[in-house]
C-alpha cells in the first residue's frame, strides 16, 4: 500500500516532465452534424439540427505501437436551428466552448471523455417573439469512433459523441435547470507532428532542445 | 487477424446503431422564451417614431396606449425620425434623415435610456430600417436604394440593393418588413406603386423574388402571425390584407378619413390585433384582423407623438 502510494506520488511528480520530454504534439480539426434536444420547464422538448466545428491540440501521454492515449485541448463551435422554425418564426443557437478531453486509441478504435465550458446565445426572431438569451454551461460526455491512417502521420476518423448538460434555470426563468442532450457525428482529420512540447517551445523561443 | 476483423465489424455495427439514434427526426417545439411566463422580468412596450419636425421623438407607450416615456428627441442634435427596428431586448435602432444616420437606443429600468450614434455615412432620403437580430445586420432605405450594414455598422455591398435589381425597381421606397427566413418586403411609394419581395438571406447577393403592382402609395407593411400580409396605402387611406406572397389583395378598411387619414405605419399588437398610425391626425388606432376598429377612441393620441411614421414592440428589462 505504502509502495503503491509512493509510486503514485512519484509518477505524478514526474509525469509533467515525461510529457514535456516525450509527449508528442498533434493537431486536429473536425466537422460534424449535431442533433440537440433541450427540455422545456413544462416537459416539452425543443429539437435542433446544426453544424459543429472543433479544433484541437493534443499531447500523447502514452504512445505504444497499437495503443496510445492523449490529452487534448479543444475549441468547439456549435450552430443550431430549431426544427420547429418556420418562415414566420425561428429560433437559433450559437454555442462556443473551450475544454479538454482524454482519449484512448487501440488499433483503429478510439474513445474518450470530454469536458467543455460553453458560452451560448439563443435567439428567437419572427412575428411572435424577438428575444435572445445569453447563458453559460458545462457540457461533458463520451466519444467513440474509428481512426484510419491516410498518410504517415495523418489520420482520418469518424467519431460519434454523446454529451449532456444542464442549462441554468435562472436564465430561462424556469423552475428547474433545463437538461440538454447533444449527439454529433464528426469527420476528423488529425496530424501528429512527432515533435514534443520541449521541441515545440524550443522552436518558438529559439532555445536549445531539452536533452533527448 | 480474424478476431480483429470480428471486433472491427462489431465496432462498425455499434457505431451505426448510435448514428441512427442520433439522426432522429422529431420536430418538437421552441425553447421557452425567457420573457414569457409568470416569472418574466421584462415588460413589452409600443415604441412610436414621431416623424414631425416639431417633435422628432421616440416615445414609449404601454400596450394599453398610455404614455410611459419620451425616450429621446432629436430637436437639438437634429434628425427627422423615419424608422425604428428592434436590435434585441431593450435595444432599438432609429433611422434619421437630415442629418442622415442611425442612432442606437437602449432602455432598461436599471440604467434608464442610453443613446449613441450607431453608424453614419448614409446619404439621400432615409426612411425605414429593419434589423435581423440573429446576425445584427440592418437594412435601411436610402433614396432609391436599400443599404445593408453589419452588426459593427460596416456597409455590406455598395449598395446591397440598387435601384434596379432583376424585375424590382425601387421608386421612393418607404416601408420595410424583414421575415425570419430572409425575405425583405419593400413598399414602393412612387412609380407604379409596388410591393417588392427580395431574398436577402445571402449577405453577398440580394435577389428580387417578386414584384406586385398594388394599392395607392403603399407605405407601412407587416407580416402578421396569422400568415397574412397587412399594409397601408397612404394615397387612399386604406388598410389591406394579402397572402404572404402578396397575392389576393383585399381592402379591409377603406376611406374614413375622420378615423384613419394618411396611414403610414402598421404593426401587430401582442393580442393579435393591428395597430395603424394615422399620420395626418397624429393617432394610432387598434383594429382587428378583419379591419374593424376596436373601441371608440384611438389607442394612442398624444402631443409628444406627431405624424407617427413607424411603430415597434420592444421587450424592456425591468
Amino acid at each position: 500500500m505504502l509502495l503503491s502510494s509512493r509510486l503514485l506520488i512519484l509518477s505524478l511528480l514526474f509525469l509533467p516532465h515525461l510529457v514535456w520530454a516525450f509527449g508528442e504534439i498533434s493537431f486536429g480539426a473536425q466537422l460534424g452534424r449535431a442533433g440537440v434536444g433541450i427540455s422545456n420547464d413544462d416537459g416539452t422538448m425543443a429539437y435542433y439540427d446544426g453544424l459543429t466545428f472543433q479544433g484541437s491540440t493534443g499531447i500523447n501521454l502514452v504512445n505504444a505501437k497499437k495503443l496510445s492515449t492523449s490529452l487534448n485541448l479543444n475549441l468547439n463551435y456549435l450552430d443550431v436551428e430549431n426544427r420547429a422554425s418556420t418562415g414566420g418564426q425561428r429560433e437559433a443557437g450559437k454555442h462556443l466552448g473551450a475544454g479538454a478531453d482524454l482519449g484512448v486509441r487501440l488499433y483503429r478504435f478510439t474513445a474518450g471523455y470530454s469536458y467543455l465550458l460553453v458560452d451560448a446565445k439563443h435567439y428567437w426572431v419572427g412575428d411572435t417573439n424577438n428575444a435572445y438569451v445569453n447563458f453559460q454551461y458545462t457540457k461533458s460526455g463520451w466519444y467513440a469512433g474509428l481512426d484510419f491512417n491516410i498518410a504517415r502521420s495523418t489520420k482520418l476518423g469518424l467519431i460519434y459523441t454523446s454529451q449532456s448538460a444542464s442549462l441554468p434555470k435562472d436564465k430561462f426563468l424556469a423552475g428547474k435547470d433545463l437538461s440538454m442532450e447533444e449527439r454529433t457525428i464528426f469527420i476528423r482529420v488529425s496530424v501528429s507532428t512527432s515533435e514534443t512540447l520541449a521541441d515545440f517551445f524550443s522552436y518558438i523561443f529559439g532555445a536549445k532542445k531539452a536533452g533527448r | 487477424m480474424r478476431l480483429l476483423g470480428e471486433i472491427l465489424k462489431k465496432q462498425v455495427l455499434f457505431l451505426f446503431g448510435f448514428l441512427l439514434l442520433g439522426c432522429s427526426d422529431k420536430k418538437g417545439v421552441f425553447l421557452q422564451v425567457p420573457t414569457q411566463g409568470s416569472a418574466s422580468t421584462t415588460v413589452q412596450y409600443i415604441i412610436a417614431a414621431s416623424g414631425d419636425t416639431n417633435a422628432r421623438s421616440v416615445v414609449a407607450y404601454s400596450l394599453a396606449g398610455e404614455l410611459v416615456a419620451v425616450l429621446k428627441h432629436f430637436l437639438v442634435d437634429l434628425g427627422t425620425v423615419r424608422g425604428l427596428s428592434v436590435l434585441g431586448p431593450s435595444e432599438i435602432l432609429v433611422a434619421l434623415d437630415n442629418t442622415d444616420r442611425i442612432h442606437y437606443l437602449s432602455w432598461t429600468e436599471q440604467a434608464g435610456v442610453e443613446t449613441d450614434e450607431f453608424f453614419s455615412g448614409l446619404s439621400g432620403n432615409i426612411y425605414d430600417i429593419e434589423t435581423d437580430i440573429v446576425t445584427g445586420h440592418s437594412f435601411v432605405v436610402s433614396s432609391n436604394q436599400i443599404r445593408r450594414y453589419d452588426a459593427d455598422g460596416v456597409q455590406v455591398g455598395n449598395p446591397y440593393i440598387n435601384t434596379t435589381l432583376g424585375s424590382c425597381t425601387l421608386s421612393n421606397p418607404r416601408g420595410l418588413h424583414l421575415t425570419a427566413d430572409g425575405r425583405l418586403f419593400v413598399t414602393n411609394h412612387g412609380g407604379s406603386d409596388n410591393i417588392h419581395v427580395y431574398d436577402v438571406s445571402d449577405p453577398l447577393n440580394a435577389s428580387c423574388s417578386s414584384t406586385t403592382v398594388i394599392g395607392n402609395n403603399p407605405y407601412g407593411i407587416h407580416l402578421h402571425s396569422n400568415g397574412f400580409l397587412y399594409f397601408v396605402t397612404q394615397g387612399d387611406h386604406q388598410v389591406h390584407r394579402a397572402n404572404a406572397d402578396v397575392s389576393g389583395d383585399t381592402v379591409i378598411f377603406s376611406a374614413d378619413t375622420s378615423v384613419i387619414n394618411s396611414p403610414v405605419a402598421i404593426l401587430e399588437h401582442p393580442n393579435g390585433n393591428l395597430l395603424v398610425s394615422s399620420s395626418a391626425n397624429d393617432r394610432v388606432w387598434e383594429m382587428d384582423v378583419d379591419g374593424s376598429i376596436v373601441g371608440s377612441q384611438p389607442l394612442i393620441i398624444d402631443p409628444t407623438s406627431l405624424n407617427i411614421i413607424d411603430l415597434e414592440l420592444l421587450d424592456v428589462t425591468e
